[in-house]
């Protein structure tokens, strides 16, 4: 299992849009993938889930992979996030 | 000839008649039923849940691409979304696992699902993502209506357009409504200001709304004469009533087109006053119909329908092309940019859970709440400014504090672009909405701070006489001819007027004929409203003399009672014509 903490770096949050780049990218791995915040956690592959975190601009947010291929499934993730989940608000 | 029984009255919201088939818009299941599966059905009954979700998921792509060609590829986004949230494996797989455990009817247990996590959002504090409540009504909706073969949404067809009966529209109702194939809206609920009659305006589609069930007595497919003038609806019409009425739409269109003769003339009294007649819009495909109905400018751009159409915040990017492609559309005639305005009559159904919404946070209190979120905002409109010519305004300012509070904001972020060396107009005017009473009495002081002020008169009435426009037991309370208002847009004016500022109004009272004789006798400069009404305005405004208008406005301004200025205006101004007083 390896998890890592992120901050939410694309003005807008989470909402709708980057949360389904974000499940479309989960979902291709098979590692379970657990999104954490505050003391609300969730499945990473599931929409609503993601979007009942209510991620605000600068909120930190924790992600655990965990399977096989966890190495891959989270450095892809750690990366979606640093590019502000494909928002071009910068 | 009709007999009574089959004649509806309600209030005109959008001029014009359309004659076809009722379409009952409604998406709300009452009861969802529930029922024991057995042990060997179980399968079964597994495998018509996931029909029914491949079905919904089809139809979504459907409209996701009608969607992109309507409107644009950002708005058909949205169904993509959906798409996204039906086949969450939260969602899907938790209800086939529970129809194995539970052996229960697959709408019953996917109904418990979405209900479930419908009522966990509803907890959330940030209203952006509590608003998605309204998403997954739609969602269980449409996979609930595949299950139990109910009405689907309309994916009607240009060639017969329907009339849409709704109990109420939200702004994502009439997103997803294909335009081409609606010729009317009818609703149970609602105002001259609500949200289906500013979309039908928009679009220049006859609407009706405030008909007390409408819903329950009009039925689907029944053919119906909808007059948006008189607001009258007609049920089954014998053939002689459709002649009537196909003669009337005839005779219309004509005047329309003469109407629009007046395009290249401008906006001017016989004795030579001039006056600006600008054009309220809400998404940037409108320009055309600005242009066309021969606007000095767009005086407001109601923004928070990009945010509602996107269903979340579109980024700086997104703001700042649909504001540059705005801007440089109709340069060099101005748009004036509100900033987003969401309020309670505009927030979809079941999200708001304020109290008292309309004294709640809206307007500037939620933008100055989130000031980051305001910035990307206004960083949008800096940037898009070097297209055109525009001006930024901020709604529901009630004094001094918030207007400096904006107004830093908005310094704030010119700073920002100036250290980041991205151009702008630096002579962007800065003006602010009169909507709330506390600044209409301080107009004097904040008519000192901005550049112009343009007030909204359907917020000024409610606030002013405390009466709740879209609640039809105090609608009739609801007059724009109240001598309390009329005294205070004088007042108003004369403020801004002594501070060398001039002074619009953007509500609806500037398409009412006889209003927009008074408020130009009180010397109005500017009046702005749906495109559609700009020719007939053009046009009484073109009839009248100034000096008259200027007697008139002062006497009414005597008046005590609303039946008295009425009664006035319909003796002294008979040139206002078809009025609707």
């Amino acid at each position: 299992m390896l998890q890592q903490t992120i901050t939410i770096l694309n003005k807008s949050g989470l909402h709708m849009r980057p949360a389904e780049q974000l499940v479309h990218l989960a979902s291709q791995y098979q590692a379970e993938i657990t999104l954490i915040k505050d003391d609300l956690q969730i499945n990473g592959k599931s929409i609503m889930g993601i979007l009942m975190l209510a991620a605000e601009h600068g909120s930190a947010l924790t992600i655990k992979t965990d399977g096989t291929d966890e190495q891959e499934a989270l450095q892809a993730l750690v990366d979606l996030f640093e590019h502000h989940l494909g928002e071009q608000d910068e | 000839m009709n007999n009574r029984d089959q004649m509806l009255i309600g209030i005109p919201a959008s001029p014009g008649i359309a004659i076809g088939r009722a379409y009952i818009f409604n998406r709300r299941f009452d009861t969802v039923h529930q029922w024991h599966i057995s042990a060997d059905e179980i399968e079964k009954e597994i495998a018509r849940f996931k029909k029914a979700v491949a079905e919904a998921l089809e139809d979504l792509t459907v409209l996701q691409k009608r969607i992109a060609v309507d409107i644009d590829e950002e708005a058909a986004q949205i169904f993509r979304s959906h798409q996204a949230v039906i086949e969450d494996p939260e969602v899907i797989d938790v209800t086939i696992v529970r129809i194995r455990r539970e052996h229960k009817n697959a709408e019953s247990i996917f109904d418990d699902v979405m209900q479930g996590w419908i009522s966990n959002y509803s907890a959330i504090q940030n209203p952006f993502f509590r608003e998605r409540i309204a998403d997954f009504e739609d969602i269980q909706y449409r996979v609930l209506a595949k299950l139990t073969g109910e009405a689907q949404l309309p994916i009607g067809n240009a060639d017969q357009p329907v009339i849409i009966v709704a109990h109420n529209l939200s702004p994502s109702d009439t997103a997803e409504i294909d335009r081409k194939s609606v010729c009317g809206f009818i609703t149970d609920v609602g105002g001259q200001t609500s949200h289906t009659a500013i979309v039908a305006r928009g679009l220049g589609v006859p609407a009706i709304v405030g008909i007390e069930q409408a819903t329950q007595r009009i039925s689907d497919g029944m053919m119906v004469i909808l007059d948006g003038n008189a607001g009258m609806i007609y049920l089954d019409p014998d053939a002689q009533t459709i002649k009537k009425h196909e003669d009337t739409k005839v005779y219309l269109s004509e005047l329309e087109h003469k109407l629009l003769e007046l395009h290249d003339l401008p906006a001017i009294t016989k004795d030579g006053r001039g006056i600006e007649l600008s054009a309220n819009i809400e998404l940037p495909e409108e320009v055309d119909d600005v242009l066309h109905h021969g606007a000095d400018g767009i005086g407001l751009y109601r923004t928070e329908f990009l945010y509602l159409l996107h269903h979340g915040l579109p980024s700086e990017e997104e703001q700042f092309q649909a504001y540059r492609f705005i801007a440089e559309s109709v340069a060099p005639k101005s748009v004036i940019v509100r900033t987003l305005d969401l309020g309670s009559d505009k927030m979809p159904a079941n999200v708001s859970h304020e109290p008292n919404p309309a004294l709640g946070l809206r307007g500037i209190r939620f933008c100055l709440n989130r000031p980051e979120m305001f910035k990307v905002q206004l960083r949008a409109i800096l940037r898009a400014s070097m297209a055109g010519n525009l001006r930024i305004m901020f709604p529901m300012i009630s004094g001094l504090k918030e207007l400096r509070h904006a107004k830093a904001l908005f310094e704030e972020s010119q700073q920002d672009l100036i250290r980041e060396g991205i151009p702008f107009d630096r002579s962007v005017s800065v003006g602010m909405m009169i909507e709330v009473p506390s600044a209409a009495l301080m107009a004097h002081d904040l008519a000192r701070e901005v550049d112009f002020f343009s007030i909204g008169t359907n917020d000024l009435i409610q606030y002013t006489i405390a009466v709740d426009r879209g609640n039809a037991n105090v609608a009739s309370l609801y007059d724009p001819c109240h001598p309390a208002i009329l005294r205070f847009i004088a007042s108003i004016i004369e403020a801004g007027h002594k501070n060398d500022i001039w002074v619009g109004v953007c509500g609806a009272m500037a398409a009412h004929p006889t209003a927009a004789c008074i408020l130009l006798g009180l010397g109005l400069d500017e009046l702005s409203m749906s495109p559609i009404d700009i020719p007939e305005i053009k046009r009484i405004i073109r009839s009248t003399n100034y000096v008259d208008l200027q007697a008139i406005a002062q006497h009414v301004l005597t008046l005590p009672t609303s039946d008295e200025i009425t009664r006035y205006m319909k003796a002294h101004l008979p040139t206002a014509g078809k009025d609707l007083l």
